[in-house]
């Protein structure tokens, strides 16, 4: 059966109110069936799937599949006809029917859930509010389909193996048609409804990830239940070999070195691919890695962020709110002031941090330390991004000042630097601090990306060419924790090798193989360590809390505020 | 939470052994000829079970063996060869 519009029913047959449905304009797209029991469950479920079409399968979703195909061999006869694609003008829905029967009478729907029913006072079972609804919406398509009326509908849950009865009265077409109509009316806004009241409604919800309902009550309910993963899924793939090819087998990645080496990856196990340097990736491998939403990325050898690809289709709303926000100038230094403030305090902190219990170098960091206080005083008063930019560059003049301190007795001369030089990197230490900061910019392009927003319009950052001002804008929240801090503390222990780890060239200094090995390494572990948020309270490790800080900046613009840049050092 | 899981299966045609042998490889390591082993949480389980429900017919048979950490790190035990990785938490990165 197609979902085309079909022909008015044959006027013979009298319908039981075919005339009161409500009839949308002519262009307006049918609405989704099972569109309607999201919004009955949840308006804001509703519109992240249909309108930000934000779809994630969960567990419950691929039962309910499986569920559904198991019902489906069709037997030919023709009181019962399966699976069944239906639409109507008139009603402005389509939607695919589980089941219609006829015993001895009209017809009855069918609808299959995988799920337990709600109990009456009797302890008789009864249909949910939503599944009563999308059953409704079934016979009413069944209804014009026919020409013949529908007076029941049926819910069938398989967990208590019971089925709800569910009437087709005018009380049950008037609650349909109003669902139809709140339905257009959020398709045609462009702001996301708020959280539902009842938090417990979320526990089951597939979308609670992206949604995160549990920030959103952080003020009246501090201890509600938190949904988001703690850490990652997948793994991510760095491809540092010059000589490397990724391509395609089936449903993996083959990555072949020289001739003889052969790795194959299966492709469910990554979460994203980075190719540092000139190593080869087949088309092939792209549009698997497309297809699956992994994200591929380039890099210098020297560790400057060059391209990736980005698979985010639809997100339109999402980008909307975007532009709308950050095209206001007072939001935008609002914004910059937190993300500045946060930066400077976790310099701050972290001279503090290193210097505590060190009474000659606290001494030798002093006036740094002064000058770091003196800085953030002033950047609260800041009216505009030039004074916030003269700030923030005074700030860390005096942390890289003060940073050499932080760096134990053993570490030999040649780590050690003064100031900070980049393109190209005239020391070791700035050669590591350079290549770990293109690692970091690489890992909040794709926290950027997964949460869907656009990385070309920030709010601190100018607009330039060679890099996207918003991941700019969120990296300055991470370098400290995320790549300062492991790297100093990597060469108190003495990990870096003077000859084997670095290339030196006549004014400037590279990373070799085994180098960047060692960078990827410390930077990768580190995104595994696991610290608590002092926001939420919740211990997630630093690759989800990149995530995160995206999720919490949306948030500032889609009228839950307050929550960006809180992160700090202790 | 992931756990090791143990997948085999017998497919009684070519074409579908081969859509299925070759869905089970996106997922994890073949270790014998119709063994797989793989790392999978709840939800991904789910969708393995769909994707190969839409593949595999009547006749075939699957059989997902789920494995709790003590049993994954006995396995090395009663087995030849090298199974150093069943008791090691994968690692979350890659450099090749």
């Amino acid at each position: 059966m197609s979902n085309r519009p079909r022909s008015e029913p044959n006027s013979s047959i009298t319908m039981p109110q075919a005339s009161s449905a409500v009839e949308p304009p002519e262009d307006e797209p049918l609405v989704r069936v099972m569109a309607l029991h999201a919004l009955s469950y949840c308006e804001r479920l509703f519109y992240l799937e249909e309108v930000e079409e934000i779809r994630v399968a969960d567990a419950p979703v691929y039962a309910g599949r499986r569920l559904h195909d198991d019902l489906l061999p069709d037997d030919e006869q023709a009181s019962e006809r399966r699976s069944w694609e239906l639409s109507s003008t008139r009603w402005g829905i389509f939607g695919k029917v589980d089941a219609a029967r006829r015993r001895d009478g009209p017809w009855v729907v069918y609808e299959h859930k995988r799920g337990r029913c709600r109990r009456g006072p009797n302890k008789e079972p009864r249909a949910w509010p939503s599944d009563q609804l999308q059953a409704v919406a079934y016979a009413v398509l069944l209804e014009e389909e026919l020409g013949q009326p529908v007076p029941e509908a049926r819910v069938r849950y398989h967990r208590d193996n019971v089925t709800a009865r569910v009437a087709v009265d005018e009380a049950a077409r008037e609650e349909l048609r109003q669902a139809i109509q709140r339905a257009r009316e959020l398709r045609a806004q462009t702001t996301r409804p708020p959280v539902h009241e009842n938090e417990r409604v979320c526990t089951g919800c597939s979308l609670k990830v992206v949604c995160l309902p549990e920030e959103e009550r952080l003020e009246e309910r501090p201890h509600s239940p938190t949904f988001f993963p703690a850490n990652r899924e997948g793994q991510t793939l760095h491809v540092v070999s010059p000589k490397a090819q990724v391509s395609r087998s089936g449903e993996t990645l083959v990555v072949r070195q020289d001739d003889s080496q052969r790795q194959t990856v299966p492709i469910r196990l990554v979460d994203s691919v980075v190719v540092h340097g000139h190593a080869q990736v087949t088309t092939q491998a792209i549009h698997l890695c497309a297809h699956h939403g992994i994200g591929v990325h380039w890099l210098t050898a020297g560790g400057r962020f060059k391209a990736s690809t980005m698979n985010s289709f639809g997100r339109v709303q999402q980008r909307l709110r975007q532009y709308e926000a950050l095209s206001d100038e007072t939001t935008c230094i609002n914004l910059a002031r937190q993300l500045v403030h946060a930066k400077v305090e976790s310099q701050l902190r972290y001279i503090l941090r290193g210097t505590r219990g060190n009474e000659s170098a606290r001494s030798a960091v002093q006036t740094d330390i002064e000058r770091i206080r003196e800085a953030m005083r002033k950047l609260d008063s800041a009216q505009s991004p030039d004074t916030l930019l003269g700030l923030e560059g005074l700030a860390a003049k005096s942390y890289f000042a003060g940073l050499p301190q932080l760096l134990s007795a053993s570490v030999p001369s040649e780590l050690h630097f003064s100031g900070r030089t980049k393109r190209p990197p005239r020391d070791r230490f700035n050669c590591l601090l350079g290549f770990g900061y293109g690692l970091l910019q690489s890992a909040v392009t794709r926290a950027i990306l997964a949460v869907g927003l656009e990385p070309s319009l920030g709010f601190y950052h100018r607009p330039r060419s060679a890099a996207h001002p918003l991941v700019l804008d969120l990296m300055e929240l991470f370098r400290v924790p995320l790549w300062d801090m492991p790297l100093v503390g990597s060469l108190n222990r003495g990990q870096w090798q003077i000859e084997d780890d670095f290339e030196l060239r006549p004014g400037h200094v590279w990373l070799s193989d085994t180098g960047r090995k060692k960078a990827l390494t410390l930077f990768e572990q580190r995104l595994e360590e696991s610290a608590k948020h002092p926001h939420t309270g919740q211990a997630l490790t630093y690759a989800r809390m990149l995530e995160l800080e995206v999720r919490l900046l949306e948030k500032e613009w889609t009228g839950c505020p307050g929550h960006f840049a809180k992160f700090r050092l202790r | 939470m992931k756990h090791w899981h143990l997948i085999t299966y017998d497919v009684r045609d070519p074409k579908r052994l081969r859509k299925a042998a070759k869905t089970l490889e996106g997922y994890g390591t073949r270790i014998q000829y119709s063994v797989f082993r793989i790392r999978l949480d709840a939800n991904t389980l789910e969708r393995l079970h769909w994707e190969l429900g839409q593949i595999l017919a009547d006749e075939d048979d699957l059989l997902v063996i789920p494995l709790c950490p003590t049993c994954a790190g006995k396995v090395p035990l009663h087995s030849t060869g090298d199974q150093s990785d069943w008791t090691d938490r994968p690692q979350s990165f890659k450099i090749v």
